[in-house]
């Protein structure tokens, strides 16, 4: 059984002509039941690929190709969960100190945060290839033998790519003689950029608009062939019917990748607390002192509803974040900062009582689960209206300050 | 110092100038809409006739041996631009005082061109060049340089502080005055710049206001002024009017060879040469053809057509014998198909070429002469079809296109091999063209046998396919899967030959094809 480990969707932002669903799609159609995603410099398409995934019960593997120094990329594989937080950490290094588009990570880097993941000699872009161009079969086999020191032996494999070229088979002979030499195990893949043959068109389209010329300009830049399609496993093995290991090797490989997107691990992080509270301590703190200013001290409804909100969010370890909420809209109210708390948060008592929002669920006998709820395995999300402007901008000011530049970002989303 | 340059008689010498065949002619220039046409300029030979201006044309046609011409406006400009082209050639300070005249800053000039008469007599020289009859005078200050080439023929130096003596026996009409200025100092018996500078300054003033106190100064010779320097122009065209259209072209070449040599002329001033020549006709609106048409069409067809063609020089040059060979060779390969009325040439500018060569480079044919000969070898075989075969870029098998040859050696800089790379053994493959068709036989989608050029090779190994496909947005989209097939050949009894091909299926065609055998 053959399993495709080298694909780019078209959040390769131009190299890639196919949406991460629409791989996931036609990778259940040709009978495959795992693949892995390896966009240029970042993980955007992985959600979208893992819920695609999920969806028809395939398995996602996640990865990236990362740009080096030289310009030739990394194509990575992650293997765990701390191989994941090493990949995105070494991508949000590289974009921030780089603009847009731009930006490698340097070698001592990868070093250090090579842990948990593989590392693939890649296709035209990858490793190999580019010592094979600038310095020959000897440059080829140093570079190679700088992957095993990066990562280990164990996680380096020699990648190989037929799409029906010429000059491609000369360059997979070399990887070939280097894997034969250093016993690295060969694997086959089709360096996807495509779902379906007739993308192609899109791919094309695509490098032109990166390279800024016209269809009947852009000559050489553009595909040769329509081979960098999804191809069934069939087809890959009779491509590879002289390297049968190759095709054996994505298997294991495949199962090596433990990590799937949705064991991420992640926690929400702490409010910084004054000595001798706990998380928990200090939110029920807060929570009744701002029961009393809203219910008064004899309201026996109020009071259990707290009690049970104050309950799930202890076991759902949620403590941090709505304090650190609660913090924000403190803030607010001592600059004279109109904020105001909306959606589904005003569902909950806790978040009543924390002065977050202002309608009363209890009296307004509100649904709180429609907010926070076990069963649904969701993440609350709060959304605060601020006042536009420079009061906006105080409020963000603020919170930079207090959780640190990379504790806090800004994003923005497109509604379609 | 300033000379002051005139070309006498303007409208004349333009004429002249666009029909040299004039120039010992009696020519009388006519304008105005007819019949209401007089003449607006006549030659010194055709004044003694008793041509005058403003006389009807009917009456100056009474005149034997008189003959008359239509003014062109086009041919002054022409002229205009050539006086002002002379100008530059000698000084980057040049005004553009009239149609008629310029004035040259000649300051520092002296070690170039020698004194201050070798630089006038330059002037002159290259007027004639130019086609142009020219007054040139050096003096002091623009005023007196000026005035005094409207008086003088020929080249005159007038030193310092003698402008007043050199001007006084010229009539006062030197200074460009107006009809009633005339008038008053003809009243008063003044007809020479001596005699006006004579009077009384002041009482000059009380009666002529202050243009009498100007004329005062520029008939002593005390015309200082600042000098408004004109910007050098880029453009270098000429034009042609013509009474009757020229269909043929022999004497379309007559004619093509005097703009040339006019076009030349005005390079060689400014010492440019031509990179490309950009030819314009205007050509004879088609009557005949419309007369049983609409009215649209009719009005459509009495617009007049025009024909362009562009002719693009390997080397920059400006030898009008070798640029008329060149657009004959041209027009006879794609004539204009129409009588021409008007002609216009452009030449787009660039630096003389350098001709010394490196010692150890091989010799080249001359530039112009590769030229003219490729010129005429594309009127025999076709243009697009003469030139160096140039490899597209595009992954298309084979695609090449036909550039221009060009002759000029490039210096290039040798990659040297990347140091360790391996040494690579190419095989060469010797391409047939036309490809030879051939039919395969197909066991599991791979060839078994090629049948091609009466012969039947059974495939002994295969390599590919290698799949190529493109221009796909094209009606002419491409798609191949080529293969390199050892066949094996039987010559005689037992006896085989095997040998190593490229063939190919081309999935537009639905056909298999012989490319090439590898050596």
């Amino acid at each position: 059984m053959y399993t495709e480990l080298h694909a780019r969707s078209a959040f390769s932002f131009l190299e890639g002509g196919s949406t991460p669903e629409d791989l996931v799609s036609v990778c259940a159609e040709r009978g495959m039941e795992t693949m892995a995603l390896l966009d240029r410099d970042g993980v955007y398409g992985a959600p979208r690929f893992h819920l695609g995934a999920k969806k028809i019960r395939l398995r996602a593997h996640i990865g990236a190709e990362v740009t080096a120094a030289d310009g030739w990329r990394y194509p990575l594989l992650v293997e765990t969960r701390e191989g994941y937080q090493n990949l995105c950490r070494l991508i949000t290094r590289m974009k921030m100190r780089a603009k847009k588009g731009e930006g490698h990570v340097f070698a001592k880097e990868m070093t250090k945060l090579g842990g948990g993941l593989i590392c693939l000699t890649g296709g035209e872009e990858g490793p190999l290839t580019h010592a094979l161009l600038h310095g020959g079969a000897a440059e080829a086999e140093r570079r190679v033998h700088e992957l095993c020191e990066t990562f280990g032996r164990e996680n380096v494999y020699v990648e190989l790519q037929r799409h029906l070229c010429r000059h491609e088979e000369a360059r997979n002979q070399a990887a070939l003689a280097i894997a034969r030499k250093m016993k690295l195990p060969l694997l086959a893949t089709n360096g996807v950029s495509y779902a379906q043959p007739p993308q192609r068109e899109v791919l094309d389209v695509f490098t032109c608009i990166r390279h800024h010329r016209t269809l009947a300009t852009a000559g050489r830049l553009l595909s040769r062939n329509c081979e960098r399609h999804l191809k069934s496993p069939e087809e890959m093995k009779r491509l590879f019917a002289d390297l049968p290991e190759a095709i054996t090797n994505t298997q294991e490989l495949s199962a090596r990748l433990g990590f799937v997107l949705s064991d991420l691990g992640y926690k929400f992080p702490d409010y910084p607390m004054p000595d001798g509270e706990t998380q928990t301590s200090f939110l029920r703190k807060r929570t009744y002192e701002g029961m009393l200013w809203r219910y008064g001290g004899g309201n026996e409804r109020a009071r259990q509803q707290l009690e049970c909100e104050l309950a799930l969010i202890d076991k759902l370890h949620l403590e941090g974040y709505f304090l650190i909420v609660w913090d924000i809209v403190r803030f607010c109210r001592e600059q004279d900062i109109l904020v105001q708390g909306r959606g589904s948060a005003a569902n909950s008592a806790v978040c009543y009582a924390l002065g977050i929002t202002a309608v009363d669920p209890v009296g307004m006998e509100l649904l709180f689960d429609r907010f926070l709820s076990e069963e649904r395995g969701e993440w609350p999300d709060i959304d605060l209206d601020l006042p536009s402007g420079d009061q906006r901008e105080r409020a963000i000011q603020y919170v930079y300050e207090r959780y640190g530049k990379l504790g806090a970002a800004m994003t923005a989303n497109v509604i379609t | 110092m300033f000379a002051g340059v005139f070309a006498e008689n303007f409208l004349v010498q333009a004429a002249v100038r666009g029909e040299p065949g004039l120039q010992e002619c009696a020519l009388a220039l006519v304008d105005g809409a007819p019949p209401l046409a007089k003449v607006v300029a006549a030659s010194e030979a055709a004044r003694r006739m008793g041509v005058e201006i403003g006389m009807p044309k009917a009456t100056a046609a009474q005149f034997l041996g008189v003959e008359i011409r239509v003014r062109s406006l086009t041919l002054e400009k022409s002229a205009h631009a050539a006086l002002l082209d002379l100008g530059w050639s000698i000084s980057p300070r040049m005004e553009d005082t009239a149609v008629d005249t310029v004035v040259v800053d000649v300051a520092g000039l002296g070690s170039i061109f020698g004194d201050e008469e070798a630089i006038a007599g330059e002037l002159l020289k290259r007027g004639r060049a130019c086609g142009l009859r020219l007054n040139v005078v050096v003096a002091a200050n623009i005023g007196a340089a000026l005035t005094a080439a409207r008086g003088i023929a020929g080249t005159c130096v007038i030193a310092r502080g003698t402008e007043a003596a050199r001007l006084s026996g010229l009539p006062v009409s030197v200074l460009l005055l107006s009809e009633e200025m005339a008038e008053t100092l003809e009243r008063w018996g003044v007809r020479t710049c001596g005699a006006l500078a004579a009077l009384p300054v002041l009482e000059l003033s009380e009666r002529l206001g202050q243009e009498g106190v100007r004329l005062h100064a520029l008939a002593r010779g005390d015309g200082a002024r600042a000098m408004i320097v004109a910007e050098p122009g880029h453009t270098f065209e000429e034009e042609m009017e013509l009474d009757d259209a020229v269909e043929e072209l022999e004497p379309l070449s007559f004619l093509l060879g005097r703009l040339l040599d006019q076009l030349c002329g005005r390079l060689a001033a400014r010492a440019l040469a031509a990179s490309v020549i950009r030819m314009r006709f205007e050509l004879e609106p088609a009557f005949e053809k419309a007369i049983e048409a609409k009215k649209e069409i009719v009005r459509a067809k009495n617009l007049p057509g025009v024909f362009e063609r562009e002719l693009q020089l390997p080397v920059a040059m400006r030898d009008a014998k070798m640029l008329l060979k060149l657009v004959r060779l041209r027009l006879q390969a794609n004539p204009p198909g129409a009588p021409i009325v008007k002609i216009r040439l452009a030449a787009e500018t660039a630096r003389t070429r350098v001709t010394q060569n490196g010692l150890f480079l091989p010799s080249f044919p001359d530039a112009e002469k590769l030229e003219l000969t490729i010129a005429r070898i594309a009127n025999v075989v076709g243009e697009g079809n003469v030139g160096v075969a140039e490899r597209m870029d595009t992954h298309r098998v084979d695609a090449f296109q036909v550039v221009k040859f060009l002759a000029a050696v490039e210096e290039r800089d040798y990659e040297m091999p990347a140091r360790g790379a391996s040494a690579r053994i190419a095989m060469s493959c010797r391409i047939f063209r036309p490809v030879l068709a051939a039919k395969v036989e197909l066991e599991a989608k791979r060839p078994v046998r090629v049948f091609f050029a009466g012969m039947r090779g059974d495939v002994a190994a295969a390599a590919g396919p290698w799949k190529t496909s493109g221009e796909w947005w094209r009606e002419d989209a491409w798609q191949q899967e080529e293969w390199d097939l050892e066949l094996v050949f039987r010559v005689g009894r037992g006896e085989s030959e095997r040998r190593l091909y490229r063939v190919y299926y081309d999935a537009k065609c639905e056909g298999w094809f012989v490319r090439g055998v590898y050596d």
